[in-house]
């Protein structure tokens, strides 16, 4: 044995021991409180943190975590925390924590000095997170930005313009002979071309009543066959016979005029008829002008839609960026972790730095794993009515979900000053390779004393007083978004801030200051990649209403207003085309009727010659007949005389 | 500047009025920590070891210094020999899982096969190592000394003021 060993070694070492029993608290408390700033991004304070030797564990007074949007306030802040690590699995440089005890866990409480770190800390942690960062992305996908991708959507309502609804500007402004431009009047543009056209198919009738024309020395030819046949000039059944072909070649002629005459009235109708149903067409067209005006006049719409999102938006907005914060930093900061069954030869990572050989191992742990968390908040004696306290379970908060097989879950509920209610359940499940988030939060008869409503350029007020319910789910399976938000405000109380400058202010205030609840509906989704944001309420109803009252009568005048002076514009013009084409028409219509009648004379005249030749020919059969009877009679009379 | 505190070190060990089993023990147990190729709990051992018997100290730095040259160039070797025992040898592996699961051992990084192989190469050569630095010592002290003493390089080197200030520190009793 060394004789100076003692010197040598154990009074270093002895020295070694006491500095770290005096310091190790201290050391181990920053190092948690940095490792906690690093990942929240603001002020996080342990107070009197000891380290235990039986339990081996640590325990500590009090942790506050700053809040990144709002330095002045903490996310949450908590009395003592106490939890003992599995010391065999402590040996392995694992960190298993069975039970921690968490107690008067309160939400939001207010700073006594600003949690916001040092602009050079944030960034030098900001710089360590980068690569890490870079380094987990290639275990598992990396995180949806919810809140970058929202935040065109976000800006677009923020700037969304208030509609110019004055009636008063309206009555001065509109002028709507101005709008009655041939230009903006499609039907009146549809009958002018009717009546350029109508000519040109004149033209084309003419041509085809002169065709018809021509059909006319027939007609007379066929009048001449048919007075040279003279019926009483027929002495024999064979001239009948005779005159009865002639008849029939003539007949034939007189229905072939026909047809062709019919075939061509059929078609010149049709034409003349395509303009007679241009009338429709120009019906729809005057229509959609009326609407094309109506739109160019700028009329506004009585269903005023978009009003309560005007009134209530901005605020909700805000709360939109702040809980997308929250999710963003969830799906950042709960770790997918690797996968756990490591193949029994793993190449080098470096040359001849070795290969290490894994073995069998009896129960896999991560290299951190808090199986529960109970979460107390206190006695509710000692509790602030401003605050909610918390309590509830968190299981399994471990760096590698994969070999737990268990998913990180919260259930929470909390009060507030004995009237409001707060649950909150969560589960974020990274054991497949996309991980899934879900949420679902339900707060009621949360009292409203200061909330922002309207905006600086329309209807500046203040919710002063109301009563809130909110019902939110919120899923988020990989990088996409689904969360509906459900918002009831009961017992509420509006205040405004300046009198209303324009009439649809005027009509949204008088409905709001009768309004004692409201509900709203809330739904963000992303699809594709693009996010949007859907915001109905049932006030937009009660407004439309209020809104058809007050200034639908006037919105209806200058409607009608604009209604007639479009159609007598149309009239004017269809006028103008109907007679041009009623002339034609007439034209047409006239001479068609007097070749028809022309038509169908010859032919009656045809079939009444062609029907007295046939009757001649039937008697002259019959002669025939009675000649041949009397003859054999004779003949028969004469052989008895003979005999 | 460091080549020559190695040669004044080993002139020194050579010189120094110990006894060939403190020097070679020393030596020996220098050469264990050299070869392993980073820290270890049970390079930590050894160093304890080394601090706690009365054995050479320089003999056991200098024994570092040299096989941790060296062990470089024997790395594959190690690995070949880590992976035989830890992959081939079927009858070990009960073993290794023993170990594997039990609380300390996996700080040892017995499952690395350079720090296994080179484990066991320096084991093996523990003894030979011994014996071989021994026989040096004793061939050196009787023979080997006096000449050396009268070489110019020699007295450069003991006159080299990194080496008075060890024989200063040397001669407090701190070490011996």
């Amino acid at each position: 044995m060394r004789k100076k060993f003692a010197l040598f070694i154990l009074v270093p070492g002895l020295i070694f021991l006491l500095t770290l029993y005096l310091f190790i608290d201290r050391w181990v408390e920053y190092g948690l409180e940095y490792a906690g700033e690093r990942t929240v991004g603001a002020k996080v304070e342990i107070d009197d943190l000891v380290l235990t030797l039986s339990p081996t564990g640590v325990e500590f007074a009090r942790l506050q975590i700053a809040n990144p949007q709002d330095g002045m306030k903490n996310i949450f802040e908590t009395g003592k925390v106490k939890f003992a690590f599995d010391v065999g699995q402590l040996l392995h440089s694992k960190f298993i924590i069975e039970t921690m005890e968490v107690n008067n866990l309160v939400l939001g409480t207010k700073r006594s000095s600003d949690g916001t770190l040092p602009e050079k800390r944030a960034e030098r942690m900001r710089a360590q997170q980068a690569p890490a960062a870079t380094t987990d992305s290639s275990a598992a996908p990396a995180p949806a930005q919810f809140m970058k991708q929202a935040a065109p959507v976000l800006q677009a309502k923020e700037e969304k313009k208030t509609p110019v609804f004055d009636l008063d500007r309206i009555r001065k402004e509109i002028k709507i002979d101005s709008l009655l431009s041939v230009q903006n009047l499609r039907s009146v543009q549809y009958y002018d071309s009717l009546k350029t056209e109508v000519p040109r198919a004149s033209e084309q009738w003419q041509t085809t009543l002169a065709e018809i024309d021509k059909t006319k020395p027939k007609i007379a030819e066929i009048e001449t066959k048919i007075k040279a046949v003279n019926v009483s000039e027929i002495k024999s059944l064979e001239s009948a016979q005779s005159a009865l072909e002639n008849v029939k070649r003539v007949y034939e002629n007189a229905n072939e005029v026909s047809k062709t005459f019919n075939d061509r009235k059929s078609a010149l109708n049709d034409q003349v008829d395509r303009f007679s149903g241009a009338y429709g067409e120009g019906e729809r067209l005057a229509k959609e002008d009326f609407q094309s005006v109506v739109s160019l006049a700028r009329l506004p719409d009585v269903s005023m839609r978009g009003m309560a999102e005007l009134v209530l938006g901005k605020e909700m907005m805000q709360n939109v960026a702040k809980y997308l914060y929250w999710i963003d930093f969830a799906c950042e900061n709960v770790p997918s972790g690797a996968l756990g069954g490591k193949t029994e030869k793993e190449e080098p990572e470096h040359r001849f730095e070795g290969q290490n050989i894994h073995f069998p191992v009896e129960q896999v742990y991560p290299k951190l794993w808090i199986k529960k968390i109970i979460v107390s908040g206190g006695t509710d004696k000692a509790q602030d009515p401003e605050y909610f306290y918390l309590k509830g379970e968190v299981r399994n908060i471990s760096n590698d979900q994969r070999v737990t097989g268990q998913p990180f879950t919260a259930e929470l509920s909390g009060t507030k000053g004995g009237t409001t209610s707060l649950s909150f359940n969560a589960i974020f499940d990274r054991r497949k390779d996309f991980p899934v988030d879900d949420y679902h939060a339900k707060l009621s008869g949360l009292r409203v004393a200061d909330m922002q409503a309207g905006r600086s350029d329309f209807l500046p007020s203040k919710i002063t007083k109301a009563v809130a319910g909110a019902n939110i789910d919120v899923n988020v399976p990989g990088n996409k978004f689904e969360s509906t938000s459900k918002i009831a405000f009961r017992n509420l109380t509006f205040v405004f801030e300046s009198e209303p400058k324009t009439t649809v202010e005027r009509i949204v205030r008088d409905i709001l200051a009768s309004l004692n609840q409201f509900n709203v509906t809330l739904r963000l989704w992303n699809s594709g990649g693009k996010f949007d944001i859907g915001f109905s309420t049932d006030l937009d109803d009660q407004i439309a209403s209020r809104a058809r009252k007050v200034i639908g009568d006037e919105v209806a005048r200058i409607q009608n207003e604009i209604r007639s002076k479009v159609n007598a514009k149309i009239a004017e013009k269809r006028k103008e085309f109907e007679t041009l084409f009623n002339q034609k028409k007439e034209d047409v219509t006239s001479r068609l009727k007097g070749h028809e009648s022309q038509v169908n004379e010859k032919l009656s005249m045809v079939e009444g010659k062609k029907k007295e030749v046939e009757n001649k020919i039937e008697e002259e059969k019959k002669k025939q007949t009675e000649g041949v009877k009397k003859k054999a009679e004779e003949t028969i009379k004469g052989l008895f005389k003979k005999n | 500047m460091f080549v020559v505190k190695l040669l004044s070190d080993f002139l020194n060990i050579l010189r120094a009025g110990q006894t060939p089993r403190q020097v070679a023990g020393g030596f020996a147990l220098g050469s264990l920590v050299g070869l392993s190729p980073a820290l270890t709990l049970q390079g930590l051992a050894i160093w304890f070891v080394i601090l706690i018997l009365d054995i050479n100290l320089s003999a056991a730095i200098l024994a570092f210094a040299l096989f941790s040259l060296v062990a470089y160039i024997f790395d594959p070797v190690f690995h070949a020999l880590g992976y035989f025992l830890l992959v081939q040898a079927d009858f070990l592996k009960g073993l290794w899982t023993a170990l594997y699961n039990a609380p300390i051992a996996p700080l040892t990084r017995f499952n690395n096969t350079v720090v296994l192989g080179s484990l066991v190469g320096a084991l093996v050569l523990f003894l030979p190592i011994f014996w071989g630095m021994k026989k040096l010592y004793i061939a050196y002290r009787d023979h080997l000394h006096t000449k050396i003493e009268q070489w110019k390089v020699y007295q450069i080197i003991s006159k080299n003021f990194l080496v008075q200030w060890y024989l200063k520190i040397r001669d407090w009793g701190i070490v011996p």
